[in-house]
C-alpha cells in the first residue's frame, strides 16, 4: 500500500510520523508478528481447511478478546496496564471493534522505535501511538500485555 | 463463528458459460472486496465480506476469472473455489503456496486457465 492509501485507511496516521517498513506478504498477519512468526498466519479458523495458518490447540478457536487474551498468556504474556516502554518487557497492544471481536496486534519490542503492525496482507508499518490506528477498520486498544524479554 | 461448508451434492463446474457484463462486475467486486479487507487479519471478516459472497454468488461462470486473479495477484480465493466447484484439490497442502499451485494446477486440468 502506499502511503495515502494507509492514511485513508486509517485518518489518526494522517500528518503522524509513521514509516512502511515492509513490502506486502499475505504468508504472515498482525498475530504472527506480535508473536514473531512470520512463517505462519495466525487466526482461530478450524483446522483442517486453511493451510498456513496457526493457532493453539488448547485455545478456543474464536475471535473473541477472550480467546486471544488466552492464547498470549500461553505465550507468556501477562496483562499490563502501562503502553510505555518498559526495560526487560516486549509489550503488545490489542485492538477489538465495536462488537468485541479482535481486530489487530501491534507489538513494541525493547528494540523497535514505537509501534509496530502489520497490516492484515499488506504492510509492517511503525507507527509511534497506538491511538493513530484506532478508528472504524480496528476499533480501540482494549489490552495492553507485556512479556519478560529473555536474557 | 463456525466455518464449515454445507454438506451435499453439488453440481460439477461448467466451463465456459458467459454472462453479460461478468467480466466487469467480478473486477469491480474483487478490487472493492480486496480494498476494504486487505489490512484485516480476520479470515472470517475477509470472507463473509459482501462483495466475495457475490462473487461466490456468480457461481460456475466466475471460475475462470478467480482463477486468473489467483494466479496473477494471489489473495484469499480458496473459501470461493471449494465453494463453487464443491471440490479441494489442496486438501493435503501445508503451505499457502502449496494450496495455491494446488488450485491452479486443479484450474488448468479443468479448463479453466490456459495452459
Amino acid at each position: 500500500m502506499t502511503r495515502e492509501e494507509i492514511e485513508e485507511v486509517f485518518p489518526g496516521l494522517f500528518g503522524q510520523p509513521f514509516e512502511i517498513t515492509s513490502p506486502p506478504d499475505e504468508t504472515y498477519n498482525c498475530v504472527s508478528w506480535s508473536v514473531n512468526d512470520t512463517a505462519m498466519y495466525w487466526w482461530p479458523v478450524p483446522p483442517g481447511f486453511w493451510p498456513g495458518k496457526r493457532w493453539l490447540a488448547e485455545v478456543a478457536r474464536e475471535e473473541t478478546l477472550e480467546a486471544f487474551l488466552a492464547l498470549y498468556k500461553r505465550l507468556l504474556f501477562v496483562e499490563c496496564t502501562s503502553a510505555d516502554p518498559e526495560p526487560g518487557f516486549d509489550k503488545i497492544a490489542i485492538y477489538a471493534g465495536a462488537d468485541g471481536l479482535v481486530t489487530h496486534a501491534a507489538r513494541r519490542w525493547i528494540e523497535d522505535q514505537g509501534w509496530s503492525s502489520k497490516l492484515g496482507e499488506e504492510n509492517d508499518i511503525c507507527h509511534f501511538t497506538l491511538d493513530s490506528l484506532e478508528g472504524e477498520a480496528y476499533g480501540k486498544v482494549v489490552r495492553i500485555m507485556k512479556r519478560r524479554r529473555a536474557a | 463463528m463456525p466455518l464449515e461448508l454445507p454438506s451435499g451434492d453439488r453440481q460439477a463446474p461448467v466451463a465456459g458459460q458467459f454472462i453479460p457484463g461478468l467480466e466487469k462486475l467480478f473486477h469491480e467486486l474483487a478490487n472493492q472486496w480486496r480494498k476494504e479487507t486487505r489490512i484485516l487479519s480476520s479470515i472470517q471478516a475477509k470472507i463473509y465480506h459482501r462483495c466475495y459472497q457475490r462473487i461466490i454468488g456468480l457461481g460456475t461462470p466466475a471460475l475462470p476469472l478467480i482463477f486468473t486473479d489467483l494466479r496473477d495477484n494471489g489473495g484469499l480465493w480458496y473459501w470461493a473455489l471449494e465453494c463453487i466447484t464443491g471440490d479441494n484439490p489442496a486438501t493435503n497442502a501445508t503451505t499457502l503456496d502449496e494450496q495455491k499451485r494446488a488450485w491452479l494446477e486443479y484450474a488448468t486440468a479443468k479448463g479453466y486457465l490456459g495452459e
